[in-house]
């Protein structure tokens, strides 16, 4: 393999990392409030309201189950607005994102939905106000499991950034196509499928190892 | 130190509406110890989360002390809750938390400056016994240190009032029995006004001085509790201490009983034993018509405090009209008994 195709290799690797760091980030950080108003509004739950219950869980569906080409597509206009351009790795943040974040709200409700609801009972009993349930209890008790949510979105993250980079989003998805389909060069499409699969597997083991940390002797959920 | 009234407590369910509580008035002087007992579904839980109102009440009202809990808005609420410790069946406790930490968790909750909740901290873990577990996590103990981290979290605010759901139903008998004792020693050394919901009788027997029966959602009787234990006031009190003797008839004579209510000729009888000569004058009651013809089918009766306390099942057999004849006889002695209802060909 020529220098060039490793330095192609590398560049793409960071162009990888770059896009599905930046859109996790970006998803996790509309996801978990989403995820809680989930919770939170459903039926006998701390803030019940069925209308926002509704109304979230139907766009969170509806977002869902839109095939993510589509999406990738259907954006574009939104893309150029918020990035500029329609292309490259910051262009492929915005389609990445915007899938994430309803798929991990609809990870952080579960797992926020494990926490045993006898200690947000007990911590009303304490004399929380809703707020300090939220704060001091049912976020601090989910860590673990909010932290094995996030790691199953990263990994399918890296998985959609392969697909954004088809269409013009650069990184490792966009390599493989490009030398190892047009240009008939399996050995690159190897190296490519090779650094996806250790990706998500240094991505899967990191968020396995925080867990086990984080759960602290509780048996780990 | 507790004052109820008119309590009831109504949600809708899905089968349709639900009365947990019915019109449940009592008082609890300070320092004393009230036990609620009941069936399955008689409303206890309901009971000791209306009285610092979790769950809210439908009708009626709760006084702590001088505080009218009722007529509080959520923030005063939430203050007034930090007087009433509340002690949980599975101890709920968090996870992450150590022993210490989950002590502190009151305290920090009202706001109080570090080194406050450090000192206080300490305090209760020597008054739980758990110093030496104090940086453990709840999963590293065992269920009576657990309750006992449960307790101290409880008493963080210095409570007047504790209410205890089930307190050692969680426990083996000896974690149980230290889990009473401490709960007993803490309700002498500060006073402690408790509340508790057990169905554990020995539980009852050794930590109330009262206690109240619920049935359905009523509160059948209040009564101090060697007098509950020699003589209940109440069929459902008499029921709790023999619960097991219902289960011990025929189950299916039981079940064609209940399908046909009312008098028969051959009619299913349950009475309630609370005194030595219940028996006797039950038999002397029903021989004095030689025309009917008595079965036992079950029966369970022992003796508490030298009292004969149980409940006594027989199929009686003759024509219905003497059968109700002995029945108004037998209701003039006041004897308490309950009309399964009749089958056939049951000879």
């Amino acid at each position: 393999m020529s220098s060039t195709l490793l330095d192609a290799l590398w560049s793409a690797s960071v162009e990888t990392l770059v896009m599905v760091g930046v859109s996790s980030a970006i998803a996790a950080i509309f996801g978990l409030p989403l995820g809680l108003l989930l919770l939170v509004t459903g039926p006998r739950h701390l803030a019940p309201h069925a209308l926002v219950h509704r109304s979230v869980g139907l766009i969170v569906n509806a977002a869902r189950s839109t095939p993510f080409i589509i999406l990738l597509v259907s954006v574009i206009p939104l893309t150029r607005w918020l990035v500029g351009t329609s292309i490259g790795t910051a262009a492929a943040v915005v389609p990445l994102a915007l899938a994430a974040a309803p798929f991990v709200a609809r990870l952080y409700e579960q797992a926020l939905r494990q926490v045993d609801p006898a200690t947000l009972e007990a911590a009303r009993s304490l004399g929380a106000s809703r707020r300090q349930i939220v704060t001091r209890v049912l976020l601090p008790e989910a860590v673990p499991g909010l932290v094995t949510a996030t790691t199953v979105m990263v990994v399918s993250l890296v998985g959609a950034s392969a697909m954004a980079g088809a269409v013009g989003g650069g990184g490792l998805g966009d390599l493989g196509i490009r030398y190892g389909y047009q240009r008939f060069q399996p050995g690159v499409m190897a190296a490519v499928v090779l650094l996806l699969v250790l990706l998500v597997n240094a991505v899967q083991w990191a968020g396995d190892r925080l867990v086990q940390r984080l759960s602290r002797g509780a048996a780990s959920t | 130190m507790l004052r109820v009234q008119g309590l009831h407590c109504a949600y809708a369910s899905s089968r349709g509406r639900v009365d947990a509580l019915r019109d449940v008035s009592f008082e609890v002087p300070r320092s004393a110890r009230l036990a609620v007992v009941g069936g399955s579904g008689a409303g206890k839980s309901t009971l000791l989360r209306c009285l610092n109102l979790l769950v809210a009440p439908s009708r009626g009202s709760v006084q702590v002390g001088d505080r009218q809990l009722t007529s509080l808005d959520a923030r005063e609420l939430a203050i007034a809750r930090r007087q009433i410790g509340m002690v949980f069946q599975h101890f709920a406790l968090l996870h992450r938390r150590t022993a210490r930490e989950n002590v502190a968790l009151p305290l920090e909750l009202a706001g109080l400056p570090r080194a406050a909740i450090a000192r206080r901290v300490e305090e209760l873990l020597d008054r739980v016994r758990l110093r030496d577990e104090a940086d453990a996590y709840p999963s590293e103990l065992s269920g009576g240190q657990r309750q006992r981290v449960g307790i101290a979290r409880a008493l963080a605010h210095a409570p007047r009032l504790l209410l205890c759901d089930e307190p050692t139903s969680a426990l083996d008998a000896d974690n149980a029995q230290h889990v009473v004792a401490l709960l007993d020693g803490l309700s002498r050394d500060l006073e402690l006004t408790i509340v508790f919901v057990s169905h554990q009788l020995e539980v009852v027997r050794s930590l109330a001085d009262v206690v109240a029966v619920l049935d359905g959602g009523a509160l059948c009787e209040l009564t101090p509790v060697a007098e509950f234990f020699s003589q209940p006031r109440s069929p459902a009190g008499a029921r709790l201490l023999t619960p097991e003797s219902p289960m011990k008839l025929p189950h299916d004579l039981v079940s064609e009983a209940r399908r046909r209510p009312g008098v028969g000729p051959s009619t299913l009888l349950t009475f309630a034993i609370s005194s030595n000569d219940a028996t006797s004058v039950i038999f002397q009651t029903l021989s004095r018509q030689p025309s009917l013809r008595l079965d036992v089918v079950a029966a369970n009766i022992e003796s508490r405090g030298g009292q004969s306390v149980g409940s006594l099942s027989v199929l009686i057999h003759g024509e219905p009209p003497v059968i109700r004849a002995a029945l108004a006889s037998l209701e003039e002695r006041a004897v308490t008994m309950e009309v399964v209802g009749h089958v056939v060909d049951a000879a």
